[in-house]
């Protein structure tokens, strides 16, 4: 037996030894070369992969758009030519012994029909087949020329549908996102973030509060470091995001060094120079103390610089980034000062598993000024001027010792594999974190004294956040018949926020260089909370695809969350899709590369808050008498989820090569609205708002994107891209409750209104008596005619919107983008006016009221200014509730690619590429609203109140130059 | 397949356990560490830090309605022309009367009022389901939560109405109750008080705040024999406490902090004839910095109150205005028991700042004794409800001489239109 074992070990080794050998001494391999060329117009494609797929080895072409792969066994291989934003090619090549040879030429995939986009929360799928419509941005592309602050202006005009209003001009400023019709009431109105597959914080956090604008925590991101962004924008598309998902979900992915040839590494440089102006400067026929005002509220500089370094093997991707960016915004105290560093790593250790890490780390610091509605303003005191006498409630050298900064440490990051132990079944997992911490000081200094303040002020505020996110989920592709294929996934995803919160804010310093909290004397206030909430999810998804022509997609997701006390709600989600491709049919002209109609339908909702259904909830507070009970939480032991339901229908077209179009409509019901309102001061329980279920909102809209390139030479290219989007809601039904109005009687929910309407009491012209004369108030002025009963005059957000974006490239290398928004229906409450009325330094309305007395009593002219006067009387809001239609000329640059050049100079291995560009942001706005920027609101960007601008800073105009280069 | 059908088996179980625990999952949260639910306070031991809570909450309720009311009154004047930081339009509408019902300085001590009221009511309703075993205690939350319950109504009484000449409130979403039902409901709550003082200084004090809701009504004989039982001459005065965590609102809205509203020249008055006067007529002359340019070039002097800073306490009730409104009922009803005259008690008032008696040939009427609630009662809320009770009101017809029922009360409140 001993023997026959050894023989045969022997024998085995003996096998081994000569295959070895003759593996060594008699393979035959050769190496395959080529160029990879744009077919239309002939120029090298720097960067193209070129992949073996029977053997994963690869390449990518360098700047004169060659490839080399050596030592290929002599065979048959299926090689792949990609390039982002070309059409994938798939080519048999045979390798002889030697050299081999393949130019290939790469067709623009100018409509994107190859692009993949998500489809659900575990699941992607080609725009061919997406039965929804899914926002995507090339963010990598749109950021190589243009620089912007943070993804709120990346977004903004590029998505339709999606509408985003910045609160302020504050440099890390609130953001209010609206998606869609917005139809839910519960909540925040704000869509769901991911980064990476982490969910991530997007509050608008305040603190000690600056008069109204927050720190919009959004501005942790760099968004040199995204790749690219896909927006869901409503239940038919988000419905397996669940819970929370009702507003859309924003799913950020981030750059991992894909598309870099293995062996190679990129390293890329980027500059950015600026600086923020006015949008408009402060007029002489508007306020007596404009000079004052545009000499404080003035240009400030920006810059912006960023490292990275990317690349990989056959087995591991990665790309790592360091970036700052310091912009300071109009006027003093105001800045960003931001240090991004991210690195993501993609590892294949076998076939079967793929691991990858993204982990992002920032620090942030924002000085927030003094604005809004505040007496220690720079704004308040500029504007609201006496006469033209600034500084009336502050000295500025007290402002100027006021100061306000927070600083921020944020991580995102997540860890997952995707296990795929057999062809066609994967599983795959994710955890995640967003764990950040804040801290706001604020200083009032002692040297100078300010309303309300004994002998300065130091507060302070910090934040803990910490939110996980877990995700678990298997992926099943199987044939049922040859015809027809499917997918089915059943997967989980859990969250978990913790939230802690602690304040101190003492007075009575003795010095201002002393400003410890232990150095102040007088305790004023103190305090901390905690948040500990979870959510759990479990889904199913399964699509279907026969012929390559109909598709059909079913899921649903059930959901369960902390909220409601003891008692976890549970709300079941469900979504149905179906798609069908007409351009597989005979009688669709061959022009159309795609024509298809597409349907969906989904739900998602909003949960009420974690204490809405607990009825009272008592805390503490300290007055005089000592630490005495009052009462935290108001709830409602009813309170039910929200439930959204969406149904959207579409058409996506693709056509001549060269266009694409796609035409959304969808209709949304909220039922159950959850909404938190004031209850009665008589009822005594105005300590906070409790929550109650509404009623139902109805919301309808249209989106159109049509874009395309019309002309693609060698020397001359261009493109265009034209959003718009039509969007409406209307309160259906309030179950009875009274209308509920904002904490400034403006914006109002109620029955047979669009959201947060302007609804109020109008003026129209003077009051006249039945001799028709005009009636005289007490001060001598026209008394106003006012309407009887509130009247609708506005809603804060635009009905319509879209933008056109239009790319040119001229003389090969020289390009030159512009993007142009526009919002219509929109109506901003132009409180600052009233204010400068109020305060006699608005020249405009001192004319008016002269020119009013001066008038002879029953002439036309008398009557006439009469009237103008009357709607010009600030006791009544309804006066000042503008048109703020606009068309913003929001982003320009021109660029000069000199990559070729360098090429050209015997530089091309030195300098991978190399582009020069000069930008500008908000250029020119078009508008009838008369006060400085229709785009912001004075609580920024989470009140009720929304669309009121009130002494609040405008969004800056920048110009900046751009310097990116690769080696 | 058979790797297949093991991983899908072991994956589809993890997910059906995972159902399973979905609802202990998310229910399984750290407790918030600054709430505790009814049950908790339904405490014999929490009782006296929910009578804080009644006491804390009407304190800082009654300092922003005492601050409105001078606005309202002839006391406290806005005068944007002339102060620096007369910047607030709710303050010019109240000075005016022509208030809107959105003024948000209304607002904020109309809803903290019901709130008081809730917390006081609902103190009652707690100390009535404990069985206490500390009768004392319990002795000293009925006491605090009638007396509280009914100090709230009487400012609704006092100091709010449904239009500008119809005075009165709501409670808890019901219909309008007119001030005369609502001085009733607080007299029911101070009669309930005085049966539970626990101390004769508090049982005064309830029969002072009875007698006042009498003597607001015009009904003197029956506000006397509250009013004679009510406080004496040492008696400490009675309250709403202040600190610097518990700002009095004078300080920040018409006092050193913040001069929104300043002091009728009135006040500088009395000073100038009589210097005494200033020891409880506390006043100085605005800085100059803190005047408008137009007001320093038209040579205007104004006087802003420095008898609160952000922690002094305000009179709710003092010896000295039972006295004087004993002396009230006597010049306008008589028949005090003991034959006490008008004159006697208002020069112990007097007496009692180190101001000399009034002079023999000065007539003790229904004049000189509004002048000496002016004086007495300077910055404490009266002034307004004595010009309106007696018609002297500064401002012209159609003005307001209450304030509005907010419109947040009248958009929630179904049982109002």
């Amino acid at each position: 037996m001993k023997i026959r074992i050894l023989l045969s070990v022997s024998a085995f080794l003996l096998m081994f030894m000569l295959n070895s050998f003759a593996g060594t001494a008699f393979a035959q391999t050769g190496s395959l070369t080529g160029t990879v060329t744009d077919a239309t117009t002939g120029e090298e494609l720097a960067g193209a992969t070129v992949l073996i797929v029977d053997l994963e080895r690869g390449a990518s072409s360098d700047s004169n758009g060659e490839y080399s792969i050596q030592n290929i066994p002599v065979g048959t291989y299926t090689v792949r030519y990609s390039f982002v934003g070309y059409q994938t090619i798939r080519s048999n090549v045979s390798i002889q012994q030697g050299l081999n040879i393949q130019d290939i030429e790469l067709e623009l995939d100018a409509t994107g029909l190859e692009e993949i986009v998500v489809s659900g929360i575990a699941s992607r799928t080609s725009r061919a087949i997406s039965q929804v419509s899914v926002s995507k941005i090339d963010v990598e592309t749109v950021t190589e020329t243009n620089s912007f602050q943070g993804i709120d202006q990346l977004l903004a005009g590029k998505a339709s549908g999606v509408t985003i209003q910045p609160a302020s001009g504050n440099p890390g400023g609130g953001v209010r996102f609206r998606v869609r019709s917005g139809t839910g009431l519960g909540g925040d109105g704000q869509p769901v973030i991911y980064i990476d597959g982490v969910r991530v914080d997007n509050s608008q956090v305040t603190g000690f509060g600056v008069g109204g604008q927050g720190i919009g925590v959004l501005s942790d991101l760099d968004p040199n470091q995204i790749t690219n962004i896909e927006i869901l924008k409503g239940p038919a598309a988000a419905a397996l995001y669940g819970t929370s998902g009702s507003n859309g979900v924003v799913l950020i992915e981030t750059k991992n060094g894909q598309g870099i040839a293995p062996g190679q590494v990129h390293v890329d440089f980027r500059s950015v120079y600026g600086m923020n102006t006015k949008q408009q400067e402060y007029a002489d026929d508007s306020i007596i103390s404009y000079e004052e005002a545009n000499e404080v509220i003035d240009s400030n500089p920006l810059h912006e610089n960023t490292i990275s370094i990317s690349g990989g093997s056959n087995s591991v991707r990665y790309y790592t980034s360091l970036g700052q960016r310091y912009e300071e915004g109009l006027g003093p105290k105001n800045y960003l000062d931001r240090q991004s560093f991210r690195g993501n790593i993609e590892a294949y250790p076998n076939e079967m598993l793929t691991i990858s890490a993204s982990t992002g780390f920032t620090q942030n610091q924002i000085a927030r000024p003094q604005n809004d509605n505040n007496i220690f303003g720079y704004l308040g005191n500029l504007v609201l001027a006496p006469g033209g006498a600034t500084y009336n409630f502050t000295a500025r050298e007290a402002i100027d010792a006021i100061s306000d900064e927070t600083n921020t440490n944020r991580f995102v990051g997540s860890l997952g594999a995707v296990f795929t132990p057999i062809e066609n079944f994967s599983l795959s997992g994710s955890i995640g974190l967003d764990g950040s911490n804040l801290r706001q000081v604020q200083f009032f200094s002692p040297d100078f004294g300010y309303a309300g303040i004994i002998n300065g002020e130091r507060a302070v505020f910090d934040r803990e956040n910490e939110q996980f996110t877990y995700d678990a989920n298997a992926t099943y592709a199987y044939d049922i018949t040859p015809e027809l294929q499917a997918t089915s996934i059943i997967g989980t995803q859990i969250f978990e926020l913790r939230r802690n919160t602690t304040f101190v804010q003492k007075n009575d310093f003795p010095s201002s260089a002393i400003r410890n909290v232990g150095a102040g004397a007088e305790f004023i206030d103190s305090n901390e909370t905690s948040l500990h909430a979870k959510e759990a999810g479990i889904f199913t998804q399964h699509d279907f695809l026969f012929r390559d022509t109909y598709s059909l997609s079913l899921g649903g997701r059930l959901d369960y969350a902390s909220a409601i006390g003891s008692q976890a709600p549970s709300i079941f989600y469900p979504q149905a899709r179906a798609s069908v491709r007409l351009d597989q049919f005979d009688f669709l002209p061959e022009l159309f590369d795609l024509f298809k109609l597409r349907a969906a339908y989904g739900e998602t909702g909003q949960l009420p808050a974690i204490f809405d259904g607990v009825d009272l909830l008592y805390g503490a507070e300290a007055f005089a008498v000592g630490r005495g009970l009052t009462i935290e939480e108001v709830g409602n032991p009813e309170i039910e989820p929200e439930r959204i339901r969406e149904l959207e229908i579409g058409v996506d077209t693709d056509f001549l090569d060269s266009y694409t179009a796609e035409i959304t409509y969808y209709k949304q019901w909220a039922e159950d609205s959850i909404f938190e309102f004031d209850r009665a001061p008589s009822t005594g329980l105005t300590f906070d708002s409790p929550a109650f279920n509404v009623g139902g909102v109805e919301g309808q809209g249209v989106e159109i994107a049509f874009g395309g390139t019309p002309i693609r030479q060698r020397n001359f290219e261009l493109s265009f891209n034209v959003l718009y989007s039509f969007q409406e809601n209307e309160v259906k039904d309030l179950g009875g409750a009274q209308p509920i109005f904002d904490g400034f009687d403006l914006n109002v929910i109620d029955e047979g209104l669009p959201k947060s309407s302007f609804y109020v009491l109008d003026v129209d012209g003077a009051a006249r008596d039945a001799n028709g004369e005009v009636i005289l108030s007490g001060t001598g002025l026209p008394a106003p005619n006012v309407s009887d009963e509130r009247v609708l005059k506005g809603i804060p957000y635009p009905e319509h919107n879209g933008s056109i974006n239009l790319n040119m490239r001229l003389f090969r290398n020289f390009e030159i983008y512009s993007l142009v928004d526009w919002a219509t229906g929109l109506s901003v409450y132009n409180n600052t006016r009233i204010f400068q009325i109020l305060f006699g330094n608005d020249v405009k309305y001192s004319e008016k009221t002269e020119a009013f007395l001066d008038a002879d009593p029953g002439s036309a002219e008398y009557d006439a200014l009469a009237d103008e006067v009357a709607n010009l009387n600030a006791n009544y809001d309804g006066n000042f509730i503008e048109d703020a239609d606009f068309i913003k000329l929001r982003e320009v640059s021109v660029a000069y690619d000199f990559t070729e050049l360098l090429r050209n100079a015997g530089l091309g291995n030195a300098v991978r590429n190399m582009k020069i560009s000069l930008s500008g942001r908000n250029l020119v706005t078009w508008t009838k609203y008369t006060g400085i920027d229709p785009e912001v609101n004075f609580t920024g960007a989470r009140s009720l109140t929304q669309g009121a601008d009130f002494l609040t800073l405008q969004t800056p105009r920048v110009f900046y130059a751009t310097l990116n280069i690769g080696f | 397949m058979k790797t297949y059908k093991v991983l899908t088996t072991v994956f589809l179980a993890g997910v059906l356990l995972s159902l399973s625990a979905c609802e202990d999952y998310v229910q399984n949260v750290d407790d918030p560490i600054n709430v505790i639910e009814a049950e908790a306070i339904a405490d014999e031991a929490q009782i006296p830090f929910f009578m804080d809570g009644v006491v804390g909450r009407y304190h800082i309720t009654h300092d922003a309605l005492t601050v409105i009311a001078g606005g309202l009154s002839d006391a406290l004047e806005f005068d944007s022309g002339n102060v620096r930081d007369a910047t607030f339009p709710t303050f010019r509408d109240i000075d005016i009367g022509e208030i809107t019902l959105d003024n948000n300085s209304v607002d904020g001590p109309f809803n903290n009022l019901g709130r008081a009221r809730y917390l006081a009511d609902d103190l009652l309703r707690v100390v009535n389901e404990i069985s206490f075993e500390d009768s004392d205690l319990q002795t000293e939350a009925t006491y605090t939560a009638n007396l509280y319950g009914g100090l709230a109504r009487y400012a609704y009484a006092a100091y709010f109405g449904l239009t500008e000449e119809q005075g009165g409130a709501t409670i808890d979403n019901g219909p309008f109750i007119p001030s005369a039902d609502m001085y009733d409901q607080a007299r029911e709550k101070f009669q309930a008080a005085i049966t539970s003082a626990p101390t004769d200084y508090d049982e005064r004090v309830a029969n002072s705040l009875l007698g006042r809701t009498y003597l607001y009504e015009g009904d003197y004989a029956s506000a006397i024999p509250f009013l004679e039982a009510g406080m004496e001459p040492g008696d400490a005065p009675f309250q709403s406490q202040h600190s610097l965590e518990s700002q009095n609102a004078f300080d920040s809205q018409a006092g050193a902090s913040r001069n929104q509203l300043t002091v009728s020249s009135r006040y500088n008055d009395y000073i100038e004839d009589d210097a005494d006067e200033a020891n409880r007529i506390l006043l100085e002359v605005l800085p100059e910095d803190e005047v408008t340019d137009a007001g320093v070039d038209a040579g205007v002097v104004i006087y802003r109150q420095t008898k609160y800073g952000p922690d002094t306490n305000i009179n709710i009730m003092s010896w000295q205005e039972n006295h004087l409104m004993l002396a009230e009922a006597e010049i306008e009803e008589g028949g005090l028991t003991g034959g006490i005259t008008a004159r006697n008690l208002v020069n112990e008032v007097r007496d009692s700042h180190d101001i000399d008696p009034l002079g023999i040939g000065e007539t003790v009427d229904r004049n000189l004794l509004l002048e000496e609630r002016d004086k007495e009662l300077y910055l404490t809320g009266n002034r307004m409800i004595d010009q309106r009770r007696f018609d002297f009101f500064h401002l012209p017809e159609g003005t307001w001489r209450y304030f509005p029922l907010t419109q947040s009360e009248r958009n929630e409140n179904p049982n109002i239109d």
